[in-house]
């Protein structure tokens, strides 16, 4: 049977249209694609879009909630799968020794030479396997209007009264939520004897019954911070700034005991086939603009000097993000502790966050 | 018995008896089946549980295969920089671990276990604690690591909660890059799950056989990991309790045991070489259920005789036991005279039946009863006017006879009379035997006539020291016999007195011509065929000889012991055939002292009598003389009249009968 007129242009035109899908897909399915390993609600998304309109490499993000969420993302495919990873300073050695990490290509950043040395080399390894961008504080996030009281201690987080039973959040993170129960006590966090261990892990295993989740509250509007599920949290300082700015009751404090401080790194992954475009992104994130911008973004603390000029005063004066001296000098970085401490810190943690 | 009564005796045991044997017929299927239906129940749960054990064993196996091949237990393994392993991969591992235990609620501790028995990482649901992460010296690590197979199953009491817990382990064996660059073994460890034996407890803790039977598991040292959560089982079998009861759970078979003062029943099996399970039964609860049992089959077993038996008895009276009382009535009805049956009520229903049949039948013959009843007393009154008449003409008859009687007895009494008369004569002519018995003392005579009188007479004369003995037996007896010794005895008498012949051949000579002469024989128109036969013994006592002439009578002698006999002439005295001088032969004998002598008529011989019904006859007569001859003649006649008597026994006498006997006395000493 001859095809009518009609019926072929119809033919015609959805050839056209089949064709037009094809070429006009998205871009990124053409280009480069650099899997970025992040917490959440951690980028200024603009940078990205504008290292992709530099570059045309597209960086895709792949979140964690907490250091033992990415630690399980990297063991199931031993690194693979990921090209930059964010991880603290002091996990780089075992990611390293793990065969995860390659070497950072020091030439291919030159943006480093505005990182001073103190932030490279706070952990053993980390100035070869790590970049450092940001840093920080442990602090206590709490509802200043639902707890009607001021905290200044560990102890009102870790031995709470009992109107917080179930209102409180503790971050999931072993080394912190240990290292903050040894100052509760009055101890060094790097004090491994084995009464300061007993004692603190009691301590946190006693505030369990008040403890709603073990992990990461999320940044977002629907944050049980914002909602008010929870009072209390273990928060990262910058995350209290994140969540103030949504709700103004929420109020942030680096107890009297002190506190434990932070750095977190970009890595390169072994595994990654993108190594040079891996740093090439680094060295973007440490373009001083972009550094300020990012930090900016995060409410976290840049390691990157050269971007101070480009920070506003309110960045650079607020003392959640820049503590004052005196409380960072009651603050210790923790130090990588022997493998049975290691193995009683994880053991206690998966006794917390264990489910009943 | 009435009937009524017998049909009750009767149906008692022909519907008790099959009742009781069906009831017992049933009981005993049922108490089989009872039994068998426990066995099964018992197999069925032993092979249930047994299958949802292995099927579950299997599914660990499968998941501990599945998790350590997981890329966190083996990358866990890979890292030998423990510090490294520890914080980079314990916490994804416990979390691992943690998501596992969530899917599979049981499996309660994870551990990885190195070669030396050191607990590397460990993840527990709950809270338990841990006893110990130095595991090397432990029993269950020596069996895990001693285990040829990589994979490890153990039951245990859990020392960290005392519960009971099924550990499954699997060796792992890990080689790295690094390891094998320094040319070391692969690494080893053990991937262990402790496991809450749900799929045993839930089963298991609940479960009833019967009110009081359970099911178990123990260990292979007796322990009982898992019982009965409604009943407390001690924690470990006595030794030789456990001995018995692996025995039996190795066989896979049922036996009767006695544990905790209680008969069970029980089946065992062996789930494991470390692993026995039992179902248990209360042997005295299936007794009692097989008692309650035989109460029940028994009562519905009464239930079915009240029923049955009334029932039966209702339709058996009323087809069989109504319709005979029925008739029986109407037969006493019938014996009384009435011969008018009436119908049974609701006899149509047996119309068809052979009872029917006789109903009828018997209808029938009551009707014909009747009739007959009727004709035969019409006969019967017929029949009395017939006897009426010949009872009167009988009576005529006799009346008739009567009177000829009394003529023949009247004449009969005077030939009575007359005959009477002639004995009394023919006495008279008898001899005197005194004057004889001086002479001859032991001597007897024997005299019977058959009738009244008869034909034998006797005779005897002495002069001085002679005695003449005579013996006639005439023709005929009775009457005309007693003629003839008239005749011959007065013949004789003529011819011894009167003619002085003393010769006893003389005599006989001489009495045939006067018999002859007397019935006038000697001439050719004689009327009389009579004659008579004698014996003639003349005895000298001085000489001491004896003559002796006989006609057809012989004279026997017995002397020490020795019969002799001396036989009379063949011819009889008269008759007209003989010759008128007919002579007759004179024998002379010695008279010896103490011999014996005999002579006898005929009618002794010839009596008919003993067993056959023979003659006397001369060879018995002689024998009982000859053995009797010692004898007194006075006990020898008695001998003799008995003897004859026995023989003759119910036959008739014969003849006239007579027998003369002496003993000859000694010599003149004797005074002879």
């Amino acid at each position: 049977m001859p095809l009518s007129l009609s019926r072929l242009t119809r033919l015609v035109c959805l050839l056209w249209c089949c064709l037009g899908l094809l070429v006009a897909g998205p871009p990124v399915a053409h280009g480069e694609e650099l899997v970025l390993l992040n917490w959440d609600e951690y980028m200024d998304r603009t940078l990205l879009a504008e290292f992709e309109k530099e570059t045309g490499i597209h960086v895709r993000e792949v979140f964690f909630e907490t250091e033992e969420g990415r630690d399980g993302l990297l063991a199931q495919t031993n690194g693979a799968g990921y090209d930059v990873a964010v991880v603290q300073a002091k996990d780089i050695q075992a990611y390293a020794h793990s065969q995860w990490l390659a070497p950072i290509p020091v030439d291919r950043i030159p943006n480093l030479k505005h990182i001073p040395a103190k932030w490279r080399t706070t952990y053993p390894e980390a100035e070869q396997y790590g970049v450092p961008w940001s840093w920080g504080t442990l602090g206590i996030g709490y509802r200043r209007d639902l707890l009607q009281r001021e905290v200044t201690s560990w102890q009102d987080l870790l031995r709470p009264p009992a109107t917080l039973k179930n209102r409180i959040m503790m971050l999931g993170d072993a080394v912190a939520m240990r290292t903050i129960a040894m100052k509760a006590l009055g101890y060094s966090m790097n004090d491994f004897d084995k009464k300061v261990l007993a004692e603190s892990a009691e301590l946190l295993k006693a505030q369990k019954p008040y403890v709603h989740t073990y992990g990461y509250m999320g940044l977002g509007e629907k944050s049980p911070m914002i909602t008010g599920e929870h009072w209390m949290a273990l928060m990262f300082n910058g995350d209290a700034i994140t969540l103030g700015r949504m709700e103004p009751n929420i109020a942030f404090v680096v107890p009297k005991e002190g506190t434990l401080l932070w750095v977190d790194c970009f890595t390169i992954l072994k595994a990654s086939k993108k190594q040079e475009q891996a740093a090439r992104l680094i060295d973007f994130f440490h373009r001083p603009k972009n550094a300020a911008r990012l930090a900016e973004a995060v409410h976290f603390a840049t390691v990157n000097e050269g971007a101070r000029p480009f920070l506003s005063a309110d960045h650079l004066n607020n003392p959640i993000i820049h503590p004052p001296q005196e409380v960072l000098s009651r603050s210790e970085f923790p130090v990588n502790p022997p493998a049975k401490v290691i193995n009683n810190f994880k053991n206690l943690q998966a006794q917390l966050t264990r489910k009943e | 018995m009435k009937l009524r009564g017998q049909l009750a005796v009767t149906l008692i045991p022909t519907v008790m008896v099959p009742l009781l044997v069906f009831g017992w017929l049933a009981s005993d299927y049922l108490v089989d089946s009872r039994r068998q239906a426990s066995r099964n129940e018992m197999d069925t749960l032993l092979q249930q549980i047994e299958t949802n054990a292995r099927t579950h064993m299997a599914a660990i196996h499968a998941n501990l295969d599945s998790f350590a091949r997981s890329n966190l237990v083996t990358g866990y393994l890979a890292v030998e920089e423990a510090a490294t392993r520890y914080a980079v991969f314990q916490s994804p591992l416990l979390r691992l671990f943690a998501d596992y235990a969530s899917v599979f609620p049981e499996y309660y501790e994870f551990r990885i276990l190195m070669a030396d028995g050191s607990e590397d990482a460990r993840y527990a649901t709950g809270n338990l604690v841990n006893q110990t992460d130095e595991e090397g010296s432990t029993p269950y690590f020596q069996g895990m690591k001693d285990n040829p197979s990589d994979f490890y199953t153990e039951f245990i009491v859990h020392p960290d909660n005392g519960q009971p817990a099924l550990l499954a382990s699997k060796r792992l064996t890990v080689q790295t890059a690094t390891r094998a660059g320094l040319g070391k073994e692969p690494l080893q460890a053990y991937l262990a799950l402790t496991i809450r034996p749900d799929f045993l407890t839930t089963q298991i803790q609940p479960l009833h056989l019967g009110l009081r039977g359970f099911a178990f598991v123990a260990d292979a040292d007796g322990r009982i990991l898992i019982g009965p959560s409604w009943r407390t089982l001690p924690a470990r079998l006595a030794t030789h309790d456990w001995t018995a009861l692996r025995a039996l759970a190795t066989e896979r078979r049922f036996e009767l045991v006695t544990w905790m003062d209680t008969s069970f029943l029980v089946k065992g099996i062996a789930l494991s070489n470390s692993l026995y399970l039992f179902t248990v039964a209360d042997d005295a609860e299936l007794t009692d259920g097989i008692q309650t049992l035989h109460l029940e089959i028994l009562g519905i077993t009464m239930v079915a005789f009240l029923l049955l038996f009334p029932l039966l008895y209702g339709i058996l009276q009323h087809q069989f036991v109504l319709p005979l009382l029925h008739l029986s009535r109407a037969s006493q009805e019938v014996g009384r005279g009435h011969f008018v049956m009436a119908p049974l009520p609701d006899s149509g229903r047996n119309r068809h039946n052979e009872l029917g049949s006789l109903m009828v039948a018997f209808q029938r013959m009551v009707a014909d009863l009747g009739r007959l009843h009727a004709a035969l007393r019409q006969h019967a009154e017929e029949l009395e006017e017939k006897v009426a008449e010949r009872t009167a003409e009988l009576h005529l008859k006799n009346e008739a006879l009567q009177t000829s009687l009394t003529v023949i007895a009247d004449a009969n009494k005077k030939i009575q009379d007359s005959i009477q008369y002639a004995q009394r004569i023919q006495s008279s002519l008898l001899p005197d035997w005194t004057p004889l018995q001086a002479l001859l003392p032991d001597s007897f005579v024997l005299w019977e006539p058959r009738d009244v009188v008869g034909g034998d007479i006797y005779f005897a004369d002495v002069q001085h020291d002679t005695i003449l003995l005579a013996l006639l037996d005439c023709t005929g007896h009775g009457v005309p016999g007693a003629f003839m010794t008239m005749i011959a005895a007065s013949g004789l008498q003529r011819i011894v007195r009167d003619e002085q012949v003393r010769q006893p051949a003389a005599i006989l000579q001489a009495l045939n011509m006067i018999v002859k002469t007397t019935l006038h024989q000697d001439s050719r128109q004689a009327r009389s065929n009579d004659g008579l036969d004698a014996g003639i013994l003349a005895i000298d006592l001085r000489s001491r000889q004896m003559q002796y002439a006989g006609a057809r009578i012989s004279l026997i002698m017995v002397q020490d012991g020795n019969l002799q006999t001396i036989r009379g002439a063949g011819q009889s005295i008269g008759y007209p055939d003989s010759p008128w001088e007919q002579t007759y032969t004179v024998h002379t004998l010695a008279a010896a002292a103490g011999m014996v002598c005999y002579l006898t008529t005929d009618g002794l011989l010839d009596q008919l009598g003993g067993p056959k019904g023979l003659a006397l006859g001369s060879r018995r007569l002689h024998a009982l003389l000859q053995a009797h001859a010692a004898l007194p003649m006075a006990e020898q006649q008695e001998r003799l009249t008995a003897f004859l008597r026995a023989y003759q026994g119910d036959m008739e006498r014969m003849d006239d009968v007579t027998v003369l006997g002496f003993r000859l006395p000694g010599g003149a000493e004797d005074g002879i």
